[in-house]
């Protein structure tokens, strides 16, 4: 008898991304199509984000099964990001996934973003108990698996380092774009930053607050004689820095012997340099999800929604209401034991 | 000055934390810690040197603040905030967070009861701990320890208290989630006999103020 193979559709669309993707039980990834909402200025807007989000679901979702070169009824299930997120985005990506699930007499698999996240990373380099350092434009998020569930033990206590790192780049007029050459804007300005100017660094046991240095840093930004470029550079290492300590602080208090980095701002070579260093000191290694998985996509949802399959966890449609503000550590984890 | 470099020793190292390596000695006939603050190579050489002397200074001040409050700390014995260096009396016990588990609930509700009631008494001192969590704290089976000030400050603010509060429970939920319900009441219970009932409530709902603010918290749905 020939076992029958999982195969996952997932749909993520808690932020600026509309994404499906397409694993199978093997991690093999067949397909993986994006669409991003880029803001004509400012950040996200929530509502027009969504807009762009029901615009462009049905597209994504047929060109990743032409691209995964299947129909929809060789898939076993549809995987949804509930949550967390923003509530009209969230909205946008479950009306999808359920009126798939219904449609095509599916089981609906509810994936938490951040979980997904993890899994990703974990599936792709291959780290098996790692710390995980998760830093994206919502999220800062120090954790670990422990007892049924990843347990977070550091986080931002206001505003998550993407979001920080973005507003004052915004503020100062040197973003959007935020990314050039591969680079943040503001490590790019930090490159020929020269001197440190003194801020805010504020590390609370494993915890951390970003809003008092972007106070800081913009009103230092106002004084005369402060070059951008010591100012990029004094930011970017307290930023970093104190997210650094708290994930040695933690690594200290867990003694992993592995660190995971995932999550779009986990992109910076600068942030990865400073982990892979302070890892070596603790006798841990670094694992780096890749780039293209780092920020939101389809896949994770996926490949999440196949350890959710395996785990024999399913959501009733009805039952499938999106949380926005779902925490990390109130998702169990049975695939680990 | 050869007499006292003789009475100062260093014999080994005893543990590796996030910031510090920790030595045991002797300090004048008398059993020491060395806390050596170590330069990190993922900072900038200047900005980790003034950090290190700054965390070094402020923790030497605040061990003694509070061991002139009557909480148990370490005694201080020396500092020098160009080795980034303190020694300080070597406390005899073992870390909370690693003998929760062959405790009975009774034992735990005991403990919790006395750690609530010295960050309080920290408190009263106008101490903030700022890394009050359970491996910070030494049980000597007498009394409770509390030791790393070194991201502590001289404040009376509810704000840094609540956080206090916060990182005790937090270090509960992620590290010793299994108890965590039934010490939760001691940590209150101690803190209010300490505080009064009044003020101990402003700070615990501080610190759900404080958790609402993160971005992904269940407490905030139930605001309002």
């Amino acid at each position: 008898m020939v076992s029958k193979r999982t195969i996952v559709l997932g749909i993520e669309s808690t932020a600026h991304t509309f994404g499906c993707g397409i694993v199978d039980d093997e991690g093999n990834i067949l397909a993986d199509v994006r669409s991003v909402y880029v803001p004509e200025k400012g950040g996200i807007h929530p509502r027009e984000a969504a807009q762009h989000h029901s615009t462009h679901c049905s597209e994504v979702v047929k060109k990743a099964l032409a691209e995964a070169h299947i129909s929809i009824d060789k898939v076993s299930a549809i995987a949804i990001a509930l949550g967390p997120g923003l509530g009209p985005c969230l909205r946008s990506g479950a009306v999808i996934a359920r009126a798939l699930a219904v449609h095509f007499s599916k089981p609906l698999l509810p994936v938490n973003h951040a979980v997904a996240h993890i899994e990703i990373g974990k599936m792709l380099t291959g780290a098996k108990d790692p710390l995980i350092v998760y830093v994206s434009g919502g999220n800062t998020i120090i954790a670990a698996f422990s007892g049924g569930r990843y347990r977070v033990f550091g986080e931002t206590l206001d505003i998550a380092l993407g979001n920080c790192l973005d507003v004052f780049a915004r503020k100062l007029g040197l973003a959007p774009p935020y990314i050039i050459e591969g680079l943040h804007v503001v490590d790019k300005y930090a490159e020929k930053g020269e001197k440190i100017i003194d801020l805010p660094y504020v590390v609370k046991g494993e915890d951390l607050s970003y809003s008092g240095l972007l106070t800081a840093a913009l009103r230092k930004a106002r004084e005369p004689g402060v070059r951008i470029e010591d100012l990029c550079l004094s930011f970017r290492e307290n930023a970093y820095n104190m997210l650094v300590e708290a994930a040695e602080r933690a690594l200290a208090h867990t003694k992993k012997k592995e660190v995971l980095l995932t999550g779009g701002v986990g992109a910076s070579p600068i942030l990865q340099g400073k982990l892979k260093l302070m890892a070596k000191e603790h006798q841990a290694k670094l694992y780096i999800t890749p780039k293209k998985y780092m920020g939101d996509n389809g896949v994770m949802i996926a490949w999440t929604g196949v350890l959710l399959y395996k785990s024999g966890i399913t959501v009733d449609v009805k039952e499938s209401f999106i949380k926005q503000r779902w925490r990390l550590d109130e998702v169990d984890i049975p695939w680990i034991s | 000055m050869d007499k006292l470099d003789l009475e100062i020793k260093i014999e080994k190292l005893i543990s590796k934390g996030a910031e510090a390596n920790i030595y045991l000695g002797t300090f004048l006939g008398y059993k020491a810690v060395f806390k050596k603050r170590v330069p990190k190579p993922y900072r900038e050489p200047e900005f980790d040197l003034n950090l290190r002397v700054r965390r070094t200074l402020n923790e030497a001040k605040m061990l003694y603040f509070a061991r002139k409050g009557g909480i148990p700390v370490p005694t201080l014995f020396y500092f020098d905030t160009k080795e980034t260096l303190i020694i300080m009396e070597f406390i005899e016990g073992k870390l909370l967070s690693h003998c929760i588990k062959e405790m009975t609930v009774n034992t735990l509700k005991e403990l919790f009861y006395k750690a609530g009631e010295i960050m309080a008494k920290l408190h009263l001192n106008s101490i903030a701990h700022g890394d009050f969590t359970t491996s910070n704290i030494i049980n000597t089976g007498k009394e409770l320890v509390i030791i790393d000030f070194g991201l502590s400050k001289k404040t009376s603010e509810i704000e840094e208290q609540a956080i206090d509060m916060h990182l005790l429970l937090r270090s509960l939920e992620s590290t010793h989630y299994d108890i965590v319900n039934y010490v939760k009441n001691s940590v209150v219970e101690g803190y209010e006999d300490i505080m009064g009932k009044g003020y101990a409530q402003k700070v615990y709902e501080r610190m759900l103020e404080i958790r609402r603010r993160g971005r992904y918290v269940k407490e905030r749905r139930k605001k309002g």
